[in-house]
């Protein structure tokens, strides 16, 4: 029998070290039983959790099927055609691609929810202007604005998770996209309303950001600052 | 044409099984379990017998037909209703499956042909892992004890008489072994009001949802007794008290952080209370502790605190007032009415505020096993080990059989310093311990 020379526990013939402490099996008499059974078989079961996952994405795809489905029974019943059913139908489906296919999702979920998010608004946006009486406003005005903010969304993502900046550069980063996304958003409504822009608002957005952004990078230049502004507001 | 007449005639039949299927409630104590269970987590225990020969799968496969019929409990499934969640008969066929390196898994509603227990073997051992709703530790000893019997009178050819928690499976389960014992014992006379404070949790590297670091201490009993003798208490209340310090000890060496009160939650079996022969949930609980505000605890100080409060509380009285503030929550109207998946949400905010949050850990003591006196000469040991907590404690867990205590704690840490503080007290008290793990 082998003891523990830290703990003083004897250990189990299996046992290469005390699972207690870690430390390994020192008896120069009885060293390590190679031939000894395990006391647990080494095979490991993994819970099924999307097993789990299916019910929940069948109980979410009912509750998502079931006002759309009303809605177009009781449109079709009265106005004997589909006409504002069709809203709350797009609605749903963009909803269920939105929620289903993130949450099934094992691996770089972050990014392929960003993705999805990107495809499915723009999808939806499409199916909008299909079924609305006014015309003309997807190409120029929702999809440029979808797509930027997309855009900035997956590469915030991509930073976030991926990039070895630290939390200030982080922030300084998430500053200057918010800028770039309000000068964005300016420029495809008036490209879409004037057919020419001119930068008015998001100016006095962007400007803020911008020097926020710029604090924050001097700030984390500055360790004294940082320790003093910690200092300061420590919770 | 007979084909078909043969066809409907086996439909009509199947229908007119199914509309008499047998469905139970289920038990107060029950009712929380597959409400609070989530995709990673569901409240599953284990016991399990070692022998003294290899156990032969097939063997095993007849005896647990041969037992399951003699158990109505273990032949349910879960089902969910509008209001409530209930269990339905279950006639399709268990099956016994290999043991894993990691026990108590989430148990899934759809595995094992839906029935929520688990039969498992390896080398010698054959383990049974229940779903808590089925039954307390004590129904799944008794279920395991007679699954046990079954084997080795088939195996080894012998006979057994049935007794010590071995059931007769020639006989027709008996009504009373399905009743729920909470609702047949509460007086209301008293509602115990459930004040407590949030406990101390140690806090750690938490592990995938599948992991499950076992680690058992064996020990002799006759040192144990003796050393709780010296110190004027019993063995359940000297091992909680070392785990108190134990758990004591990790908060004082742990960085930073407020100093919170250090609970151990010890299931109560309440029918050493009420005479009930249920085979289903029937347990309370107590909280012995200490709040380390109060100053530096010794070991004898916090003995000493267990003891009395154990005493204290372990009777009847207030263990009925307990339940029954448990089933006035049960019975009241609004919650009875309320649908299935908003009582869910109720429940789980429930069990965060009155469940694992306001203790450290749990150790459940089921004490010496006695099985009839053929079946011992067959029998090395028996273990129960807890499953994973919901909030990733360290539970433990003990049942004693020829002379040694099998204690078995329980983590979904990767850290062992509790574990660690404990065994080396027991060493330092002169308790002899031996050490044995699932592996890292």
């Amino acid at each position: 029998m082998s003891y523990c020379v830290n703990c003083g526990v004897e250990l189990h013939e299996t046992e290469k070290s005390c699972p207690l402490c870690t430390t390994v099996v020192i008896n120069p008499n009885q060293l390590y039983n190679e031939d000894a059974k395990p006391l647990y078989p080494p095979h490991k079961q993994h819970a099924d959790l999307q097993a789990n996952k299916r019910v929940t994405v069948a109980l979410i795809s009912v509750l998502l099927a079931l006002p759309a489905s009303v809605c177009l029974v009781c449109n079709y019943v009265i106005d004997t055609r589909l006409t504002w059913s069709m809203y709350v139908l797009g609605t749903m489906a963009f909803l269920w691609t939105v929620i289903i296919p993130p949450y099934l999702l094992r691996r770089n979920r972050e990014l392929m929810t960003v993705i999805i998010g990107g495809i499915s608004s723009c999808a939806f946006l499409r199916f909008l202007e299909e079924v609305s009486p006014v015309k003309g406003w997807y190409l120029t005005l929702a999809l440029p604005i979808v797509l930027v903010v997309a855009f900035i969304c997956f590469i915030m993502v991509i930073i976030f998770l991926y990039s070895n900046l630290r939390k200030m550069q982080i922030a300084a980063v998430f500053a200057v996209c918010v800028a770039g996304m309000m000068i964005a958003v300016e420029i495809a409504t008036d490209v879409y309303h004037q057919a020419s822009f001119k930068l008015e608002w998001s100016v006095f957005f962007a400007i803020p950001c911008i020097i926020v952004a710029v604090l924050f990078m001097l700030i984390d230049r500055k360790r004294s600052v940082k320790e003093n502004i910690k200092k300061t507001f420590h919770v | 044409m007979s084909n078909g007449a043969e066809t409907a005639g086996a439909k009509a039949t199947k229908k007119r099984k199914r509309t008499h299927k047998r469905w139970y409630t289920l038990d107060n104590a029950a009712k929380i379990y597959p409400a609070v269970q989530n995709a990673k987590w569901s409240s599953v225990f284990r016991v399990s017998v070692t022998l003294k020969e290899e156990i032969d799968p097939e063997i095993l496969q007849e005896a647990l037909e041969a037992t399951i019929g003699r158990f109505t409990n273990f032949g349910l499934r879960l089902r969910a209703g509008m209001f409530w969640y209930y269990l339905e008969e279950n006639d399709k066929r268990p099956l016994v499956q290999p043991d894993v390196a990691n026990p108590c898994v989430r148990m899934s509603n759809s595995e094992n042909a839906n029935f929520m227990f688990r039969v498992r073997f390896y080398n010698c051992r054959i383990a049974l892992e229940v779903f808590h709703v089925v039954c307390d530790g004590t129904g799944a000893l008794i279920f395991l004890k007679t699954l046990t019997a079954q084997y080795l009178m088939r195996k080894e050819k012998i006979s057994i008489t049935p007794g010590d928690g071995v059931l007769d499976c020639t006989e027709k389960p008996h009504e009373e072994e399905m009743e729920d014992a909470f609702k047949r014992f509460a007086t209301f006379k008293a509602l115990k009001g459930r004040v407590e404070i949030r406990a101390y949790h140690r806090k750690g590297t938490v592990e995938p949802p599948h992991v499950l670091h076992i680690l058992t201490g064996v020990i002799p009993v006759d040192k144990l007794r003796e050393k709780s003798r010296e110190m004027g208490v019993t063995l359940t209340e000297f091992l909680t008290a070392a785990m108190i310090y134990a758990l004591n000890e990790c908060q004082k060496n742990a960085p930073g952080g407020r100093s919170r009160p250090v609970k151990i939650s010890v299931p109560v079996n309440l029918r050493q209370f009420y005479p009930s022969k249920t085979l289903r949930n029937f347990s309370l609980w107590v909280t012995p502790g200490i709040e380390p505000k109060y100053g530096t605890y010794t070991f004898e100080e916090i003995v000493s605190e267990v003891h009395h409060f154990i005493k204290m509380n372990l009777k009847e009285k207030y263990l009925n007032a307990m339940l029954c503030k448990n089933l006035a929550s049960e019975m009241n109207p609004m919650l009875r009415a309320t649908p299935l998946f908003l009582k869910k949400i109720a429940l789980i905010i429930a069990y965060d505020l009155y469940g694992e949050s306001r203790f450290s850990g749990t150790f459940s003591n089921m004490g010496v096993v006695r099985v009839p006196a053929e079946m011992e000469p067959h029998i090395e040991r028996f273990d129960f080990i807890l499953g994973r907590s919901k909030n990733a404690s360290t539970d433990a867990a003990g049942v004693s059989f020829g002379g040694n205590l099998y204690l078995n704690f329980s983590s979904a840490l990767h850290e062992h310093d509790y574990e660690r503080e404990f065994f080396t007290l027991l060493i330092r008290q002169g308790i002899p311990v031996k050490i044995e793990s699932n592996g890292r």
